[in-house]
């Protein structure tokens, strides 16, 4: 098998052995007379691949991998990839690994190898370590870490133009059952420091037969986002701007995961008016109307299913419980909901499809993509000032699901086998 | 027209089908089966208005449905029905039937499989007329195979639960499908559905497309066609 080409970098190293060694890393994995450096070989794979904000560092003993997947449309995707090519470059010396997963800058999930299986590639004729990987109480100290070494393909100030479509319906009449809203929302997006994104977005009917004055271009949410996480898997989000609903307003808050993400408590509190582009008028309201919310989310992790609880006070002033279940079948995400106000109850179901293609082309400075998903939402009741959320922090609280590391953990494979 | 006629069918196969209710079932009548976990089912039925108290006997009805085995002890459904041959005046688009059911005994060699079930859960009128194919039902099923036949047998309880215009399956009803090896994927299928004894035939194309033609009261004809597939092989 072929070594993996190293870079020294012997400004760092002491730096290094000494910050590993004080975060209680096993010092025989790391701190050997041939140092830390550089994984080039890698790094050079895995960002000519399309993965963004790679560093990988090591020796013979251990590996410390960080990257970004902008790549895969299904970030298991990129996970499963991303361990099987380290995998075909780890020494079969190797004793420890590290993978730390981030979006938008942010550390989502970090893993640490628990043991690992030896396994012979028939495709490339070799002997390979698999690393059986568990979740890692780490996260913040690797993160740390990683942040002193370069980091490759970086993501900052790239532009997504991202081409969402959107369908409303709703019940019409005996001649024509089904009313139908069909646009096209495309967004850009872009990453402009960790975890502040910037988001614009327009929106295009292509089809309308609901509200008169939603029939022509408008401009669509338009939002600052900062994420940011902390020690003891503490995560902050907020977000300002005009947000979904016709709603403009700031919005923050926490999440925090316990037990390695199985049960996740949060809070977030907004205020918010209302703002809506008639023709070429901007129809707005004063923002005053406080909305919160305190939830629980649990992961069952055999049949891949969150349940969350919350008890809100919606934009409308109207308060109330929503209980969402939803499942992962594999990429596509459905599930149900029921909401209790003292006004009504009303329930429905919400879905999350899949739309090709499945891998995205490397990103330079722009890239055209269309969504990831198609989200949309039945309600059985259909009452536009009832239950509505504020929907400002959509970025952050699709991540902390996805990038649930129980979730990942379960979606590992082979090298997810051990269960801590 | 023949009434009352017996057909011994043979098939080897193990799919369940959709009733014309909109539930795994038989005819009409749903069984204590459950699709593998993550099936999807989506179809449409015609029911003659001969059998339908919800159209007062006089339209004829086009269901959609879909099913979806959430869990593999948890089924949910979702049907709408439209009448058919109203003036375009009509203030009817269509009555939606959410559905629910929960596997409680899975089969085994010896044991019949259990299943409890409610039919038109949410209603949008707590008065109750909203709710017009209203049901709720314990019902257990067993299959008996043998090399070259299968039987499939069904018997429910139902309960009147809650304020609906019309109850379904209220009281008791059970029905019985043979499969037979050589005649695969042919199905025959006989229920009685509290009101009617019903007999239908099914048949598979291409092991995702269920097709039913049925005798309701084996006088009126209904027929129903569904497509299925399983959401964790197809992303």
């Amino acid at each position: 098998m072929a070594s993996s080409r190293i870079v020294n970098i012997s400004a760092l190293k002491i730096i290094v052995l000494i910050s590993l060694t004080t975060f209680g890393l096993t010092s025989k994995i790391f701190c050997q007379s041939n140092g830390i450096a550089l994984d080039v070989d890698l790094i050079n794979e895995l960002s000519e691949r399309g993965y963004e904000n790679v560093t990988a560092a090591g020796n013979a003993n251990g590996r410390l991998l960080v990257i970004e997947d902008s790549k895969y449309r299904y970030n298991v995707n990129g996970i499963h990839e991303t361990i099987a090519r380290m995998a075909y470059r780890l020494p079969l010396s190797t004793k420890k690994v590290i993978l730390l997963f981030q979006k938008y800058g942010v550390p989502m999930a970090c893993y640490e190898s628990v043991t690992f299986q030896p396994y012979y590639s028939q495709r490339r004729k070799q002997n390979i370590l698999v690393p059986q990987m568990g979740i890692s109480n780490r996260t913040i100290d690797y993160w740390k870490i990683a942040s002193r070494y370069s980091w490759f393909n970086r993501s900052n100030l790239k532009l997504d133009l991202i081409l969402n479509p959107e369908i409303k319906a709703r019940f019409g009449d005996y001649a024509n059952p089904i009313k139908l809203q069909i646009n096209i929302n495309p967004e850009l997006l872009t990453l402009i420091a960790k975890g502040f994104l910037f988001s614009t977005s327009m929106v295009v009917p292509l089809y309308n037969e609901l509200e008169n004055d939603e029939s022509f271009p408008r401009l669509g949410p338009t939002y600052f986002t900062l994420i940011k996480r902390f020690k003891e898997d503490i995560f902050f989000y907020s977000a300002g701007g005009y947000f979904y609903n016709y709603r403009y307003g700031l919005e923050g808050g926490l999440k925090k995961y316990f037990f390695k993400g199985l049960i996740t408590l949060g809070g977030r509190v907004g205020v918010s008016g209302q703002a809506k582009f008639v023709k070429n008028v901007l129809e707005y309201s004063d923002i005053k109307d406080v909305s919160y919310s305190c939830d629980v989310t649990f992961y069952m992790r055999q049949y891949h299913t969150f349940l969350n609880a919350s008890y809100n006070q919606f934009v409308y002033q109207d308060n109330g419980w929503r209980i969402d279940i939803f499942r992962f079948f594999d990429e596509f995400k459905c599930g149900f909901w029921i909401l209790v106000t003292p006004e009504e109850t009303n329930g429905g179901f919400h879905f999350s499809l899949p739309l090709p293609p499945k891998e995205y082309g490397a990103r330079k400075r722009f890239r055209i993509r269309p969504a990831q998903y198609f989200n949309w939402q039945y309600s059985g009741i259909s009452n536009q000032y009832s239950g509505v959320q504020l929907k400002a922090n959509t970025y952050a609280e699709d991540l902390l699901i996805r990038y649930n590391p129980m979730y990942l953990h379960s979606k590992m494979g082979r090298a997810g086998k051990i269960n801590n | 027209m023949l009434k009352y006629v017996i057909f011994v069918t043979i098939i080897y196969g193990n799919c369940v089908g959709q009733s014309l209710t909109g539930t795994p079932g038989l005819v009409r009548i749903p069984t204590a089966d459950f699709m593998n976990d993550g099936t999807f089912y989506i179809g449409a039925n015609f029911l003659p208005k001969e059998v339908m108290e919800y159209s007062k006997y006089q339209r004829n009805i086009l269901a959609v449905q879909s099913s979806l085995t959430f869990l593999p002890f948890l089924e949910v459904s979702l049907r709408l029905s439209k009448q058919l041959g109203l003036p375009a005046s009509s203030n009817h688009t269509v009555d939606r039937m959410p559905s629910i059911r929960l596997r409680l005994l899975k089969e085994k060699k010896y044991s019949p499989s259990l299943a409890i079930g409610a039919h038109d859960i949410a209603t949008t009128l707590s008065s109750g007329t909203a709710r017009k194919f209203a049901a709720t039902y314990a019902v257990i099923s067993k299959r008996v195979e043998s090399k070259f036949i299968s039987y499939a047998f069904t018997i429910g309880q139902g309960f009147e639960v809650g304020n609906a215009l019309y109850h379904e399956f209220d009281v008791t009803f059970g029905g019985m499908e043979m499969q037979a090896k050589a005649l695969a994927p042919f199905s025959f299928q006989i229920d009685y559905d509290t009101k009617n004894v019903n007999f239908g035939i099914n048949y598979i194309f291409f092991n995702m497309l269920h097709c039913k033609l049925a005798m309701l009261g084996f006088e009126y004809f209904g027929f129903g066609a569904h497509i299925h597939f399983n959401l964790l092989k197809l992303f």
